[in-house]
């Protein structure tokens, strides 16, 4: 593959939103107050990218709404104590945050459930998906959701963040507790592992 | 610095300047690395088809699941959690009965009070002066001030007679043999009775 322009800053961007919307914080401040419209528009702006990040990390839609429901509550439950000055990447990064740690939460109790349903894997030896999901159209799509659900937790959490938060990697960092570095060779390791993965189908959509 | 270590340096400036996070001076000189040095050009096309390759998959896997939870549902339902959350915080704080602190009490403090009470008892009597005379119950068993009150009563008396015959010149062995010869006195008609 080549790319002959090395200036790709604005390649995802499937969430960006208008430079003139009200910024998280006036929303916060006027959700203190009591205004419920300003936590719905807060939900709306977010909704998409927290659902689809939680559904990556946890691999399940209803374990995804569940651990999305449980990150606002535990924004409404933490509002008080929030200062967007002092956290970097402000109110997105905190709620980026907060998902995905409940994320983690999600998936060590779905731990067990997990080694169940492999063990009855090894049992039937055939792989059904799941019902409570749309039938994957193709065998691609599948092949895709696998590579990223293989990836090691702390490199499928850099490039999910980075991928739906568009937050920058020194907020993630900051976000996940490691070194600017960490973060960076993470993301450059999972992109490798999904290159790997799924030559063929990056190879054949970025032309 | 070791190649792997140089390598994984490059890798994250690279992975840095796709992300359009390198600061300007930085970014100027890797662009123009790059336009001189082959290897680190070639080096740096990899590490950008991994990132493009990353992304595109992660597109590629969103868009073969629609997910049906809705924004709007999501959406009213949060704004009626953050309108009860603002009535919750407006609500007045219930204040403590005052009965309730003496319930309340830490339950050390209970053996505490009891040990105070046994402790004050003790100074207390440690402090009483003694009685002189007290008299000890030729009872069996009987503990001081368990006489009968008949025999206090015969007592009280003999020393009344005592007082009224008794020359006050006497000594103190005069007075015994006194005392005793009316008591001889005394008892000798109960003695001698059926």
């Amino acid at each position: 593959m080549t790319v002959s322009k090395p200036d790709m800053s604005a390649l995802p961007n499937t969430f960006a939103r208008p430079a003139d919307e009200v910024s998280d914080d006036v929303l916060v401040n006027r959700m203190r107050a009591g205004e419920s419209a300003a936590g719905e528009t807060l939900y709306r702006r977010y909704h998409t990218m927290l659902l689809r990040y939680c559904h990556r990390l946890v691999g399940s839609e209803h374990a995804a709404e569940e651990a999305l429901q449980l990150s606002w509550l535990s924004v409404l439950e933490h509002l008080d104590r929030f200062d967007p000055q002092a956290t970097p990447g402000g109110f997105k990064a905190w709620i980026f945050r907060i998902a995905t740690n409940k994320c983690n939460d999600q998936f060590r109790a779905g731990g067990r459930a997990r080694r169940m349903q492999d063990g009855l894997r090894l049992v039937t030896d055939q792989t059904f998906p799941d019902a409570t999901e749309p039938l994957v159209a193709s065998e691609q799509a599948q092949q895709v959701r696998q590579a990223i659900e293989s990836l090691p937790e702390n490199q499928k959490q850099v490039v999910l963040l980075r991928y739906y938060s568009g937050m920058k990697f020194s907020e993630i960092a900051k976000l996940l507790g490691c070194p600017l570095n960490t973060a960076l060779g993470r993301m450059h390791k999972a992109s490798l592992r999904l290159k790997e993965l799924l030559g063929n189908i990056a190879g054949g959509e970025s032309q | 610095m070791s190649d792997i270590s140089k390598s994984e340096a490059f890798q994250q400036s690279a992975i840095l300047f796709l992300a359009g996070e390198m600061p300007l001076a930085e970014r100027a000189a890797f662009s123009q690395r790059l336009t001189t040095d082959s290897v680190a050009a070639a080096e740096f096309t990899q590490v950008e088809s991994a990132w493009i390759g990353a992304h595109v998959a992660i597109e590629h896997a969103d868009r073969a699941v629609s997910l049906a939870a809705s924004a709007d549902a999501g959406a009213r339902w949060f704004g009626r959690r953050v309108a009860q959350w603002h009535v919750d915080r407006l609500a007045p704080t219930k204040v403590a009965s005052p009965g309730k602190s003496a319930k309340n009490l830490p339950i050390w403090t209970w053996p505490l009070a009891a040990a105070a009470v046994v402790v004050l008892g003790l100074g207390i009597w440690t402090l009483m002066p003694d009685t002189p005379g007290t008299l000890i119950s030729p009872l069996p068993g009987a503990g001081m001030g368990e006489f009968p009150v008949a025999m206090i009563d015969a007592r009280e008396e003999l020393w009344a007679d005592l007082a009224q015959t008794v020359d006050p010149s006497l000594g103190l062995a005069d007075l015994e043999n006194q005392a005793a010869a009316l008591s001889v006195l005394r008892d000798e008609p109960a003695a001698n009775a059926p």
